[in-house]
């Protein structure tokens, strides 16, 4: 589970994530939504353990972010945008690599498992610049999934897939939500946020303009219409505009 | 906005009209991106940096190139108006035109040996993706690509003329050197290009490379056999002219001056006569065949192009990953073909993470620095010392070796961590990633550094033990081979932790400078010589510091223990001196480590 407690991001004099409150429990999937410029992925980094916040407090799974980093790591995966592998390694090298780093038992069947739900187990022996840009994409998720995180934090995660790639990623997002794992998104896609997303979390300018489940922050905007779609919602939450 | 495609009644490509207004634009083009590119440069300037980087490249080009030639001038104009003799230097005219027709003819011969086929005029992506699709004929084309790069050689003339206005041995003035370095880079560029695409066209034919070197050699074998049996002149050095740089000299001025040789380097002579002319006429008369020639290599080149799309895409899309590479200081990475390499050691899954990270970071290496080559490289050393480098069968050169080792060695101490960053420095786009990980900051650290430290270590090592082998020192000197060892056991110590104050400094950098240690690493253009100069020094002054503690506590045992055990005591103050380093940069390790967690990326 993931506990956000005033989280303020600042840039000398500018304001990037400004006092942001909000929680993820397991078997949630909680949308990141807004403009360009919103904060989106400040808020994500920041809870990902990858930039220290100027203020607030993170906690994933009981542990603080700020005081036992590595307790909380250790059940946490954040998934870039675009996929970060090292050059050197193989697609085996870097799951064995991985499994070292998070001591995950039994690495090899876990690793073969993932390599065949991604369809790149044929490709295990070949470099990142001998994949295409989805297989990139698969084996990164592959390697963060791998030792089995109970948080996950998605940055634009469908981005080069094809659409059968799209649909099993969209399916094994919701596989780990059922099994238990608090999922945040952050995507433009508003038709993935609607598949996936049991909450949704709308930022402006680095404010939370709306936070609570879809049904809760459609109805906040519906003004009484009935069947209101998450891009009115949107729209109407964001004012219609990046400022 | 992008080209339309030629409109039925739009002018054919070829017409002179149509000609003009292409060429017009790929002029506009050229210029255009330089001057964007100088303006860009001088943009930078208003950044302190930037200002203060192109102020010390200046003036290292003045003080270093420029002022004393200036003064040595001054001086000789000084003694010449007091009367005073002036020592005059040797012309050496002959010599460097001799030279340099060798250097480009052994050039010449290595290029068509080694040179691999699938040669095509550089175009980058943005090009390819505007002017392919255009109404502009393939001839056109062409003319841009190498006339563009023929423009790019200027700056590289500029710089070599400068790096060679001290060579007072030749007389001529730095303008006609200039023009005579531009033609010389020119021919050598465009005889490359026009030889790849011969052997393209020969690879097309089905000749592999190697049927390609043994048709070049066969024809330099025959070549040479036949000046042999024509030129009664053509021998080769005795062994006493080999060993005497002046008798050499006498010798290849004997043999190029008449005969076979002569006319053999006399095109490539032709080529080499404008940098050395002293005045204009003998400019003009040396222009006139080096400019011929390389209107013939113009020719050859633009004629020999045979329109390759499909490798022209590949070789664009080779370049940007380069120069990605490059900017990401990952240029290793950059050169193709990258290969899954085998597993430097076995991985287990358990265990600490420190060795996984050093695992990767050697992934990351070139194969062959593994420890069974460090190992028969020690082999190697202690065998030729012992029975074949001896000085007893190959007298002064056995010093040669330990000469080698000792620059190597003491290189690879002060400089070696500025080339091996296998480490943060090389990790410094996937710290995001890293960040990631449950890891507390001091086992990414020590992780990160291990490889590069491992890797000179091993090259340390090797130097140490060459030098202790092939030291000869005189029989009366008091280096005995009890001392020797002494030192030798204690330095091989001190290597490894030495290493590692490198590497852990330069990674500090990183960590505690990243926008510098980014620019340094993105950028390679003379600004960023003070951020690297910076480096070195705060580098040197950070070694300076760890090391003096060592060095007291290290004399501190060595004197009392010496009065006991003689030389023997460098062993024990050796100890102590790793143990003080040792604990000095664990406490480093941990101090940089806490430092990588509070490091912001996003700042």
């Amino acid at each position: 589970m993931i506990e956000v407690r005033n989280l303020t991001k600042r840039y000398g004099a500018f304001i990037a994530v400004d006092d942001l409150t909000f929680s993820v429990q397991p078997g949630e999937v909680l949308g990141l939504v807004g403009p360009n410029g919103a904060g989106k992925t400040t808020t994500l980094r920041s809870i990902a353990g990858i930039i220290p916040p100027s203020s607030g407090g993170i906690t994933i799974n009981g542990f603080d972010l700020a005081t036992d980093p590595v307790a909380a790591k250790r059940t946490l995966a954040f998934f870039p945008d675009e996929p970060r592998l090292f050059d050197y390694l193989s697609v085996r090298q870097h799951l064995a690599f991985i499994a070292r780093l998070y001591g995950v038992p039994g690495h090899e069947a876990k690793a073969a498992a993932l390599l065949e739900e991604f369809e790149i187990a044929d490709k295990a022996s070949q470099l990142p610049n001998e994949l295409s840009r989805g297989m990139k994409q698969k084996l990164a998720i592959a390697c963060g999934l791998l030792h089995e995180p109970s948080v996950l934090f998605f940055d634009e995660p469908l981005t080069g897939l094809d659409p059968l790639g799209i649909r099993r990623m969209k399916n094994s997002i919701l596989q780990r939500a059922r099994d238990g794992a608090a999922i945040v998104l952050s995507s433009h896609l508003i038709g993935l946020l609607e598949e996936v997303c049991t909450h949704l979390l709308i930022l402006k300018r680095g404010r939370r303009v709306a936070y609570g489940s879809l049904g809760e922050v459609t109805a906040s905007f519906a003004r009484g219409e009935a069947d209101l779609g998450l891009e009115e919602v949107f729209i109407r939450a964001t004012g219609g505009s990046e400022t | 906005m992008r080209a339309a495609p030629s409109a039925p009644d739009s002018p054919h490509p070829r017409s002179a009209p149509n000609r003009l207004r292409t060429r017009s634009a790929l002029l506009y083009l050229g210029t255009r991106s330089v001057l964007n590119l100088l303006l860009l440069r001088l943009r930078r300037l208003k950044q302190p940096r930037y200002l203060l980087g192109a102020a010390f490249a200046l003036g290292y080009l003045y003080f270093i190139f420029i002022l004393p030639h200036r003064t040595r001038a001054a001086r000789e104009a000084a003694r010449v108006a007091a009367g005073e003799p002036v020592q005059a230097v040797r012309d050496l005219s002959d010599e460097v035109t001799i030279g340099g027709g060798f250097a480009l003819l052994l050039l010449f011969a290595v290029l068509w040996l080694w040179r691999r086929a699938r040669t095509t005029l550089p175009f980058s992506e943005a090009e390819i993706a505007w002017l392919f699709p255009a109404p502009v004929s393939h001839a056109t084309l062409k003319h841009f690509s190498m006339l563009r790069s023929q423009a790019a050689l200027l700056l590289s003339a500029a710089l070599v003329t400068l790096f060679t206005a001290g060579w007072r041995f030749i007389p001529s003035p730095l303008w006609a050197r200039a023009i005579g370095w531009w033609l010389i880079l020119g021919i050598v560029m465009l005889h490359v290009t026009a030889s790849g695409f011969v052997f393209t066209r020969l690879a097309e034919r089905g000749i592999a490379q190697w049927q390609r070197q043994l048709g070049v050699l066969a024809l330099l074998a025959a070549g040479l056999w036949a000046m042999n049996a024509m030129d009664p002149h053509l021998r080769l050095p005795t062994p006493a002219e080999s060993v005497d740089p002046q008798a050499l000299l006498a010798y290849a001025l004997d043999q190029t001056g008449s005969g076979a040789l002569h006319w053999l380097l006399a095109p490539l002579r032709a080529l080499v006569q404008p940098v050395v002319a002293p005045d204009l006429p003998s400019f003009l008369r040396a222009l006139a065949p080096a400019t011929a020639l390389y209107a013939l290599h113009y020719y050859w080149a633009f004629r020999s192009e045979r329109p390759d799309h499909e490798a022209t895409i590949a070789n664009a899309a080779n370049r940007a990953r380069i120069a990605a590479a490059m900017r990401r200081d990952a240029f290793r990475a950059s050169l193709s073909p990258l290969k899954t390499r085998r597993d430097p050691f076995t991985l287990a899954a358990h265990g600490s993470p420190v060795p996984a990270l050093l695992w990767k970071n050697l992934l990351s290496t070139r194969e062959y620095l593994n420890l069974r080559t460090f190992a028969v490289a020690a082999c190697v050393i202690v065998v030729w010392n012992l029975w074949i480098g001896t000085p007893e069968r190959i007298g002064p050169f056995a010093r040669i070796p330990t000469i080698i080792a000792l620059f190597v060695g003491v290189q690879t101490l002060f400089m070696g961590a500025q080339f091996a960053r296998q480490d943060l420095r090389h990790d410094l786009d996937n710290a995001d990633l890293i960040k990631t990980w449950p890891l507390p900051g001091w086992q990414v650290v020590l992780g990160e550094v291990l490889a590069p430290v491992c890797i000179l270590t091993g090259i340390a090592w090797l130097c140490l033990l060459q030098v202790l082998l092939g030291l000869d020192p005189p029989a009366q000197s008091p280096m005995t081979p009890q001392l020797r060892w002494s030192i030798g056991v204690g330095l091989a110590l001190l290597l490894p932790l030495m290493c590692a104050t490198q590497v852990l400094i330069a990674n500090a950098v990183v960590v505690l400078f990243p926008a510098w240690a980014k620019t340094a690493n993105q950028s390679h253009g003379w600004e960023t010589a003070v951020p690297r100069l910076l480096f070195l020094f705060g580098a040197l002054l950070a070694s300076v510091a760890v090391l003096l503690p060592a060095l007291i506590g290290g004399v501190l045992v060595y004197v009392p223990a010496s009065w006991f055990i003689g030389y023997a005591a460098i062993m024990p103050a050796a100890l102590v001196a790793a143990v003080i380093m040792a604990a000095e940069l664990a406490w480093g390790t941990d101090w940089l480590g806490r430092r990588f967690e509070a490091y912001d990326l996003s700042a």
